[in-house]
């Protein structure tokens, strides 16, 4: 019998499967670019999916941070409660969006919530895999984190030059950071 | 103490009866190594010569005897020499082990743990190899070499010693050649790896070569090396043979100066000839000792510097006893007092100075300060986790170091930032306390806690959910526990009623009429538990009705092509990892069966892909059996080949498992739609129990019995909330102190990797508090809880604890503190404060700067 090449064809109708697909989807993201794609694989394999229903929360402002987030399909909203409890909208993430990703060099405390905004099917990537897997390419491995951090610091340029244009005047600026000083 | 004992120390001391009978049964053997030389020159003196046939058969007797029974000894002498030495590297290890694990905490943080694992296994194991025969081997070969030599002088003086001569010369030629070779190997070693060096550049900057045409100038460099390379493999082979000459011509030339002499000597009747055949075989042996005698000379060089090594790489001294002299193990109060402490480490820097203060018994403390102000450090030495330097720390009036570990074990429960979880269950870990409580004298030792305890306790430090959902995920086999598993049953349909009145698709339904994605190949097409060995997934493939059903439901050949499919990517995919068993998570081949498949991939690879071995077959097709849609996520399957394993599945159950699968797709239908199924028991046969509403499934898990079905995501929202509405029942029906317990025996895996950081830490909290001590030391404990978990232990530190033990707990989280009955405030090694939190915060000093600096 020769079964690899005699395919029938109503058994390979099933189309891609999911570690494919997973594949397909984490090429894209800035953080794999130049990463060999057998690294990538192993992403996609130790990857999880999961659907949230219109409004589901994916995670909750406080919540310990241990995964990162790839939007397969639908949208997603991040918002912040300020000190009064009311929700300020932050962003609405499409298909291709990643958000969370620090969540996979070290564990803090989600400064903000994420809940679907339409039905959504996420990619989840936590920590524990991303370690042992990257331990295993230790040069590439080096290379996804210094992008983790690139794109969090551009955030954060961004961020900062907002909040310049929001503050009047260097004092309070100072007031801000002497708090952040004195915290450890 | 173990490291200061030389070698030879347990050579001498131990096992002198076994290894005297060692000697004996050596000696013995020589006699009967010497006694067949003289049958040989008393068969050619005497029977040849003589033509006696008798005389003959007499000594080719003894003979034969005497080469047995010497094979027999030195048999026993070589088995018995092992085992010796075994022995006493068992005692060395055990010694030493006992010895390291007591050492100061300062030799682990500079000893990486893989150093004292191979000393304490590979080096110690290479000592044993030498030292069983360490005594017996030098006196054996000294007494061999005496008696073959005095055996040859006997027969001729002369020729004896000139025989015996020659033999230290050779001892001398060789292994100076032996030497050279090895310098020479040396150099060669250190050519080839910098022209690999050489090599590689050129290969990664090949660029630059092509480039510039550089392929003279990197040819010149590579060649140099080759040179070398040839020169020095040269110079080998001349040593290398040159050694072997030595020794051909050594061996022929004893001989030849028997012949020579001996043949002057015997054709002038001076020696018989039969004397010379002995000689001859004497010559021959007399070897075998010399030889020994120096390979022991160089055992017990090599023996000694390992031996050295692993005993310097130790040696320091424990620096606690384990059990009290001269009293039994304290029962304390409580009461510390610290006073003018001081610590230093190596480079002259104070961690701490003149510390002084005092808890009485049941007075709970906080600890807090700036980073690095000490605070960890003070609470090691109160645990008497390092030594004092200066000042002193009094328990009850006890000055620390005069405690023994016991008394420690006993009074103070220690819980560190990072602590440590062993492998084996929840429950062994949260006895840990009372199980290793080390025995001094006759003390007694304390009764292990309750279930009840053990329960409560878990509740205490917010495991419970943890634990529930381990005894959830719980497969309760056969007959463990009857009742819990009826009751369990009774429950299926109320939850199944909840399930309705809220659906979602958090479970996926037994539901005979369909595919189900979360359940393999295998249990698709059973669909439930076979009884007979027969039909178990480990034998099928061998099972000729189960092959004729998948062959007539024209299900063979696709289940082959999908086992190719799942073989190929995964082993593509797993072949460098397959050390860790992480990754097998969602993998279809199991860790221990990697090998076989990567080994069936790689030949079929190479062959083209065509398989036509009947065993292959067998390979591939119980891959493609254990295959589970939803997890192994390699490969997809078809709707048309889902219809088919339905169809497989209808005809198994009603043809081979003689169930009336009508009867289960009827009563499954009724369930589904939250009717009753019918009376339990009705589809089972002795060789099956179908997956049907009516039966308790002996595969599943405690939950998936409950709610009839597979939970589709483990972490989802959908699913905690369907198990929170399990647990509710099993509260309200007193079957989840059952369902916990079934929870306490999860395996925590190595270093207790199945766990999260939060768990582990919960587990030695309530692994300390289990133990009641009347001193708590907390070490950031709750440092790496969430918020809820932090709170409910800190309200048992309050409620239940209070006035029952004395507790120095180090916080980092300031908003604790208002609840301790006193702040001790360190700054750079210093106390700098010390009193109630309304107090401190009214005097607006460190702690005051310290508590705003965190808001």
């Amino acid at each position: 019998m020769s079964f690899i090449t005699d395919r029938d064809e109503s058994d390979s109708a099933a189309g891609r499967s999911e570690l494919v697909e997973n594949l397909e989807a984490l090429r894209r993201i800035p953080i794999f670019r130049d990463i060999p794609l057998e690294m990538i694989k192993l992403y996609a394999y130790t990857a999880r999916r999961q659907a949230y229903r219109s409004d589901e929360l994916v995670f909750r402002q406080g919540s310990p941070a241990r995964e990162a987030f790839l939007i397969l399909s639908g949208t997603v909203r991040l918002w912040m409660a300020d000190p009064e409890g009311h929700q300020v909208d932050l962003q609405v993430l499409d298909p291709g969006g990643f958000f969370g990703y620090m969540a996979l060099l070290a564990e803090y405390e989600w400064p903000l919530s994420a809940q679907a905004a339409s039905p959504a099917e996420l990619l989840i990537v936590d920590r524990r895999s991303f370690r042992k897997i990257l331990v295993r390419y230790p040069e590439k491995g080096f290379q996804i984190v210094e992008r983790l951090v690139q794109m969090r610091m551009a955030r954060m340029k961004s961020h900062m030059s907002l909040l310049m244009r929001h503050i009047d005047g260097a004092s309070s600026l100072d007031e801000l950071y002497r708090i952040d000083a004195l915290s450890r | 103490m173990v490291t200061q004992k030389p070698l030879f120390y347990w050579i001498l001391h131990r096992h002198r009866l076994l290894q005297g009978c060692l000697l004996l049964l050596i000696t013995a053997g020589l006699f009967f190594r010497i006694f067949p030389l003289e049958m040989q020159k008393r068969i050619v003196n005497i029977a040849i010569h003589l033509k006696k046939t008798d005389q003959l058969l007499l000594y080719c007797g003894l003979y034969l005897g005497a080469v047995l029974l010497a094979g027999m000894l030195k048999y026993a002498a070589n088995v018995l020499q092992k085992y010796l030495g075994q022995k006493i590297v068992l005692e060395i290890r055990n010694d030493l082990y006992a010895h390291m694990l007591r050492l100061p905490l300062g030799f682990f943080r500079r000893t990486p743990p893989g150093t004292v694992i191979t000393a304490m296994t590979g080096e110690l194991g290479a000592v044993g190899h030498f030292i069983g025969g360490a005594l017996a081997v030098p006196i054996t070969g000294l007494l061999t070499l005496a008696a073959f030599a005095g055996y040859m002088i006997w027969l001729d003086p002369l020729l004896g010693v000139i025989s015996i001569a020659l033999y230290p010369v050779e001892l001398v030629v060789v292994p100076m050649l032996q030497r050279r070779y090895n310098r020479v190997n040396t150099r060669r070693i250190d050519v080839v790896r910098s022209a690999a060096d050489t090599i590689g550049e050129a290969v990664s900057g090949i660029h630059e070569i092509q480039g510039n045409a550089g392929y003279r100038l990197e040819g010149e460099k590579a060649a140099a090396h080759f040179r070398r390379l040839f020169q020095l493999v040269n110079r080998l082979s001349v040593l290398k043979f040159g050694i072997k000459f030595t020794n051909n011509l050594f061996q022929n030339f004893g001989p030849f100066i028997l012949f020579l002499l001996g043949g002057y000597l015997a054709i002038h009747g001076k020696f018989s000839l039969g004397a010379l055949v002995a000689f001859l075989s004497a010559y021959e042996k007399v070897y075998d000792p010399w030889k020994e005698l120096i390979e022991y000379y160089q055992g017990l060089q090599d023996a000694r510097v390992r031996y050295r090594r692993v005993m310097e790489r130790f040696d320091a001294a424990p620096e606690f006893s384990v059990c009290p002299e001269g009293r039994g193990v304290y029962d304390l109060e409580g009461r510390i007092e610290v006073d003018h402490l001081g610590y230093r480490i190596e480079g002259q820097m104070d961690l701490l100075k003149e510390i002084s203060f005092t808890l009485s018994p049941g007075e709970q403390a906080a600890l807090v300060g700036f980073s690095g102000s000490g605070k960890s450090t003070l609470a090691m030495l109160v645990g008497q986790l390092y030594r004092r330097q200066q000042g002193r720390i009094l328990i009850d009036g006890h000055e620390i170091s005069a405690l023994s570990k016991s008394d420690i074990g006993r009074n103070i429960g220690f819980v560190a930032q990072h602590p440590f979880v062993f492998h084996g269950s929840v429950r062994e870990n949260l006895l840990y306390g009372f199980h290793s409580a080390a025995l001094c004298g006759p003390s007694e030792r304390a009764a292990p806690p309750e279930r009840e305890r053990l329960l409560e306790m878990v509740r205490r430090v917010g495991l419970e959910d943890d634990i529930v959902r381990w005894g959830l995920n719980t497969v309760i086999s056969g007959s463990e526990h009857p009742h819990l598993m009826k009751r369990l049953f009774e429950m299926r349909r109320v939850i199944h009623r909840r399930i309705l009145a809220d659906p979602s698709d958090a479970v996926e339904f037994y539901d005979v009429n369909r595919f189900l994605r979360h359940m393999t190949l295998y249990r698709n097409i059973l669909f439930g538990d076979a009884r007979s060995d027969a039909f178990k997934l480990e034998r099928i493939t061998e099972n000729q009705a189960f092959i004729q059903l998948l062959r007539d439901t024209d299900l063979e050949a696709s289940m082959i092509r999908l086992g190719w499919d799942l073989a190929r990517e995964t082993v593509h995919l797993l072949q460098d990892l397959e050390d860790d068993a992480f990754f097998f998570g969602s993998s279809p081949i199991a860790p221990d069966q990697f090998d076989r498949y990567r080994d069936l991939v790689s030949r079929l690879e190479a062959a083209g892909g065509q398989p036509s071995d009947p065993v292959d077959h067998g390979l591939l097709l119980r891959l493609a059996l254990g295959y589970i849609p939803a997890r192994h996520k390699m490969t997809a399957v078809s709707r048309h080949f889902e219809e088919k394993i339905l169809a497989a599945r209808g005809r198994f159950i009603q043809d081979i498992a003689g169930l009336d699968i009508a009867y289960c797709r009827k009563a499954t239908e009724r369930f589904i739609r939250g009717e009753d199924p019918g009376p339990p028991g009705q589809l089972q046969s002795p060789v099956h129990v179908i997956y049907c509403p009516t039966e308790y499934l002996f595969s599943r898990t405690v939950l998936e019995n409950i709610v009839f079905g597979t939970p589709r995501a483990e972490d989802a929202a959908e699913t905690s909330a369907l198990r929170r509405m399990v647990v509710e029942h099993l509260a309200a029906t007193g079957l989840l102190d059952d369902v916990m317990d079934l929870g306490l025996d999860f395996q925590v895996g190595s270093k207790g990797d199945r766990l999260s950081g939060g768990q582990r830490q919960k587990i030695a909290i309530a692994r300390a508090f289990l133990k009641v001590p009347p001193v708590l030391i907390l070490d950031e404990a709750t440092a790496s809880l969430d918020n809820t978990s932090q709170a409910k232990i800190q309200r048992y530190l309050e409620e239940e604890i209070r006035g029952r033990a004395t507790v120095i707990a180090v916080l980092h989280r300031l908003d604790l503190t208002p609840a301790y009955d006193r702040i001790l405030v360190m700054r750079e090694g210093a106390l700098v404060e010390s009193g109630r939190f309304e107090e401190l915060m009214k005097k607006g000093g460190a702690f005051y700067e310290l508590y705003h600096g965190q808001g």
